[in-house]
């Protein structure tokens, strides 16, 4: 997890200038988001084998020195996800248009494929989103146990209590019951986890997304809405 | 919006946050056991407080295995992260005890191949059953079906922790190589069951807290086939150690690729020969292991970016040698270090058997040796204190004279066994400088090796030895000085392919010099003159110069007399039948022979200079040939030889000539030479060129903008370097072309064209340039 003052701009330009450990989170942080994104694109047809290449050059797009980044405005705080989204999806274009000439080149005119640029894209940046906001709700999780390890078995078995709930399916009466206590005490508990699941969520988008208090917030409901 | 709605909008981020988590059934022993008494009482043995605590570089869980209980297994944090897995450690709630949990990383659970890879580590580990080897207690799935592994938890250091930390290299020895035998030991083991460890290195080696000794990360191991690497279809039905690779499933390819660290491997493994990988690869990493034991430092010593690359695909080992034979160690530990940091594996020992009887010998040698000095002492008490007697006893002066008659007779045979021993110890001292030196020679280094056995000839200048160690070291001493002026001789022509600031445009004529230094003017000399000036030197001189030759002979520029010259006198003294039938073909104009040729490599590698002669022979003329059956060639024989510059300079030039479809792998190939040539401005123009012959720098768009700019400066670097490069120049107008300014670009280009200083096939590229 990243360390308290990181935002994803600071991550992206400590990974830029070569930080092992940056670069391997942001790696592995927007991995998922840019291999669903292009996995959306190109399930299926020619592209399908080209994935792992392109996943590498929409990183090598972001981390080279004269990439992406250096042509961002450094003043520029704007939300990382666009950022990201022009990145993949310029190098999944350029990726069809090079071989959309290449068939050009080898075939008559009239055998060019109108598939091969893709009239999609609304769907795919839902998809995009989707993959965006998994990201950070499984981030936002980890940062809940980070923060839960750091407090103390209570807070550990907090984010256990959620686990329980969400991923279990079971209802706060059962976990009482498998817990032996009352089921009171539980439900005070599960609320006070869902605030600690807010806050660390509301950090995570902090991250991704910093900004004024107000501004965070907003960007955590456009998450919330997104999700619908 | 309402709180409820809200909630509820909260709830289903909670759901999907939280999907995935689902823990795996609870298959534990105690989990699925219901005894009405309730869970039964754990068993916890005391704690061993241990000086090393165990380096959890985080507590906790991480993404890839979150925290909390997998199965029977509480995650408590991460140990260590490597390409090939994250060892966690973890609790066994069964059975009360801490053990060390490998699982793949995210990145790479999709692949397959890594899959095997990681399970293949789980069943070597599993069924390598050893005290020198790390237990694996279960192979398993967690709850999103990622592999993992258990094993045991080693407390301790590692032994390249432990040698780092020593004050003074000498400090210990005998303890250290203590731990190199279990290792060796160990090894031998592994070695008889068929699987070659591939990564050994004083970091892979664990020094428990109670002195055990253990070889972990198997990662890269490679299960051997029986009876050696060529019985493959035995090994197949046989393998002693049984993976998912030696399955139906496995691939031969993954079994041999490239691995390990760089700065131990054996030299077959940096070149990735694949089929050569043994249990000898595993011997010389022992000796590497050995030369930090005995030198605080690694086989290889430098950065990879520098030298190291090079020294290691040379297996230039002259450095860990002179390291090894100026450390204080007795001769017999610098000779088991040096025999197992051969550069060639059929040298080294068979196996680590081989090695561990060696140092077990030379350790137990050591003991021995101590007792003996034990024992004289105690003789030499008993002795003065009988003669203290005797001098008190002084019973008379003809038992006196009696007495001075033995003690004289015991002198004379005392003297003479002395004396023995001496002559012994120096003839011993003598044969161990010589090998040492044919080390040196085996690797190349010709004045090394010389200066070496003058320090074994100057041992002859004051001490007795042994009849026949004089002549050996007179013989010695003259064949490497020979060979050491034919290095000499030899530097000169081999600059053309090897020196990285040679002029690339002026290799014809730096041949034709270096060959008339050794006295071979390829002017003015017959084909039988030339080949009686070639047999005068050593046969493995002759096969250097035959493969100068070659790489001479295959140069687009050479006149055809000369180019005759020299395929004839190559042919006189090279006894290779492949090569010769190449040349042949080339004389005889035989395109069907050097079709076969060319299909013939892909069955057996051949030198550099032989795939670069016969992609010549395969080129046309350019108006009757587009290139392919060259580049096809070429393209093989980079793969064959990664490291050498000229198959890709080469291969950039001839997609550059025949650019049409060819321009990525033009590109491709001008990277690679300007990698392993970056200060050389005519790498730089060429790669210039490549990127502009791409279409996609012609067609418009911020990427043809992109890369006109950093053809652009590949063109500047080299003017500013070489400023009458005709190669730069013409980029130059390219680009100035590219931008509109056609004048200039062509202005430019004229005066290229006025000056006659474009090379015919330069001058393609301005008529495609002016065309655009």
């Amino acid at each position: 997890m990243s360390k308290p003052e990181e935002t994803c701009w600071t991550l992206i330009r400590d990974a830029a200038v070569g930080d092992a450990r940056a670069r391997t989170d942001f790696a592995g942080t927007y991995l998922p988001v840019v291999r669903a994104y292009l996995g959306a694109r190109w399930a299926s047809g020619r592209h399908r084998e080209q994935i792992d290449d392109a996943v590498q050059d929409v990183f090598l797009e972001c981390l080279r020195g004269d990439g992406a980044l250096s042509r961002l405005d450094p003043s520029h705080q704007g939300r990382f996800r666009t950022f990201l989204f022009a990145v993949v999806r310029n190098v999944a274009l350029r990726y069809e248009e090079r071989q959309a000439r290449e068939r050009v080149k080898r075939a008559p005119p009239h055998a060019a494929e109108p598939e091969a640029l893709p009239a999609r894209d609304a769907r795919l940046s839902r998809i995009f989103d989707r993959a965006w906001v998994d990201t950070l709700l499984r981030r936002a999780v980890a940062r809940q146990e980070a923060a839960a390890a750091d407090r103390g078995e209570a807070a550990l078995r907090r984010v256990e209590l959620l686990r329980l709930r969400f991923a279990e399916g079971l209802t706060i009466r059962e976990i009482a019951r498998r817990w032996e206590e009352e089921a009171s005490v539980t439900h005070h508990q599960y609320a006070r986890a869902r605030e600690e699941f807010k806050d660390a969520l509301r950090e995570e988008v902090a991250f991704q997304h910093p900004g004024l208090p107000g501004e965070i917030e907003r960007e955590c409901q456009a998450l919330l809405d997104l999700i619908e | 919006m309402s709180e409820a709605r809200e909630e509820s909008r909260w709830d289903d981020a909670m759901e999907r946050a939280f999907a995935g988590r689902r823990a795996p059934v609870d298959d534990s022993v105690l989990g699925r056991l219901k005894l009405k008494s309730g869970p039964p009482h754990p068993v916890l043995l005391r704690q061993i407080s241990v000086r090393e605590e165990l380096p959890l570089v985080r507590t906790g869980g991480s993404e890839e295995v979150p925290a909390g209980k997998h199965g029977r297994y509480q995650v408590l944090g991460e140990i260590a992260r490597g390409g090939l897995g994250i060892v966690l450690q973890a609790r066994d709630s069964d059975l009360g005890r801490d053990v060390a949990m490998k699982v793949l990383p995210e990145r790479d659970d999709r692949r397959e191949a890594d899959i095997s890879r990681f399970i293949e580590e789980a069943q070597i580990g599993g069924q390598l059953q050893h005290p020198g080897i790390v237990p694996v207690y279960e192979l398993g799935l967690l709850g999103n079906d990622r592999p993992y592994f258990t094993m045991k938890l080693i407390q301790g250091r590692t032994l390249s922790a432990l040698l780092s930390d020593r004050a003074d290299l000498a400090e210990d020895r005998r303890r250290y190589l203590r731990i190199f035998e279990q290792v060796c030991q160990t090894m031998a083991y592994a070695h008889s069951r068929g699987v070659v460890h591939r990564d050994l290195k004083p970091a892979n080696v664990m020094v428990g807290t109670f002195g055990e000794v253990q070889v972990i990360d198997w990662g890269c191991a490679k299960v051997l086939l029986h009876g050696g690497v060529a019985d493959e279809q035995r090994a197949r039905r046989e393998n002693d150690v049984l993976t998912v690779r030696s399955g139906p499933g496995g691939t031969e390819t993954m079994a041999g690729s490239a691995i390990g660290t760089p700065a131990y491997m054996a030299p077959e493994q940096i070149l990735g020969d694949t089929e050569a990988i043994d249990e000898r690869t595993d011997v010389f990493c022992l000796g590497g292991i050995l030369a930090e034991i005995l030198t605080g430092q690694p086989t290889y010593v430098g950065d990879l970016s520098g030298g190291l690359a090079q020294a290691i695909t040379r297996g230039d080992l002259g450095e860990t040698w002179r390291r090894v034979e100026e450390s204080s160690a007795d001769d017999d530990l610098k000779e088991i270090a040096a025999d197992c940091l051969r550069a060639s594996r059929l040298e080294r020992p068979r196996d680590a058997g081989e090695v561990a009887k060696r140092i077990s010998t030379y350790l137990s040698s050591l003991e021995t040796r101590a007792r003996e000095a034990e024992l004289k002492a105690a003789e030499e008490k008993a002795r003065a204190q009988s003669e203290r007697r005797a001098k008190r006893l002084a019973i008379g002066l003809g038992i006196s004279v009696v007495l001075a008659v033995i003690l004289g007779g015991g002198s004379y045979f005392h003297l003479r066994a002395k004396r023995q021993a001496a002559l012994t110890a120096t003839s011993r001292e003598v044969t161990s400088i010589l090998l040492m030196a044919k080390n040196f020679a085996e690797s190349g280094n010709w004045n090394h090796a010389v200066d070496t056995v003058r320090r074994a000839e100057t041992r002859l200048h004051t001490r007795a030895v042994e009849p026949g160690t004089r002549q050996l070291v007179d013989t010695r001493l003259r064949e490497y000085q020979t060979r050491a002026k034919e290095e000499d001789l030899l530097r000169g022509i081999e600059a053309v392919r090897f020196r990285e600031d040679v002029d690339l445009r002026r290799a014809e004529e730096s041949y034709t010099e270096g060959f008339q230094a050794i006295g071979i003017d390829f002017q003015s000399a017959s084909v039988d003159e030339i080949a009686a000036g070639l047999r005068a030197f050593s046969p493995e001189t002759v096969e250097r110069l035959v493969r100068a030759i070659d790489d001479w002979a295959s140069r687009h520029r050479v006149e055809p007399e000369v180019a005759r010259k020299l395929i004839e006198s190559a042919n006189e003294v090279d006894p290779d039948p492949w090569r010769q039938k190449l040349r042949l073909a080339m004389l005889n104009h035989d395109r069907d022979l050097l079709t076969s040729l060319a299909a013939s490599l892909t069955r057996t590698p051949r030198p550099p200079e032989s795939i670069l002669l016969l992609a010549h022979a395969l080129t046309g003329p350019p108006e009757q040939d587009d290139g392919t059956a060259a580049l096809e060639v070429l393209k093989r024989g980079a793969r064959m030889h990664p490291g050498d510059f000229w198959l890709h300079f080469r291969t950039a030039m001839t997609g550059l000539r025949h650019p049409v479809g060819n321009a990525e792998l033009s590109l491709l190939h001008a990277r690679i030479a300007q990698a392993l040539r970056p200060d050389n401005p005519q790498v730089r123009a060429v790669l210039g060129l490549t990127i502009l012959a791409r279409p996609e720098s012609w067609e418009g768009g911020a990427e043809a903008i992109e890369a006109i700019a950093e053809a652009r400066s590949q063109f500047e670097w080299t003017l500013e370097r070489s400023p009458g490069d005709p190669m730069a120049r013409i980029g130059l107008a390219g680009c100035l072309a590219r931008e509109g300014r056609s004048r200039e670009a062509f202005e430019a280009v004229a005066e290229l064209l006025k000056e006659n200083k474009a090379p015919p096939h330069a001058r393609e590229f301005i008529h495609r340039f002016l065309r655009r």
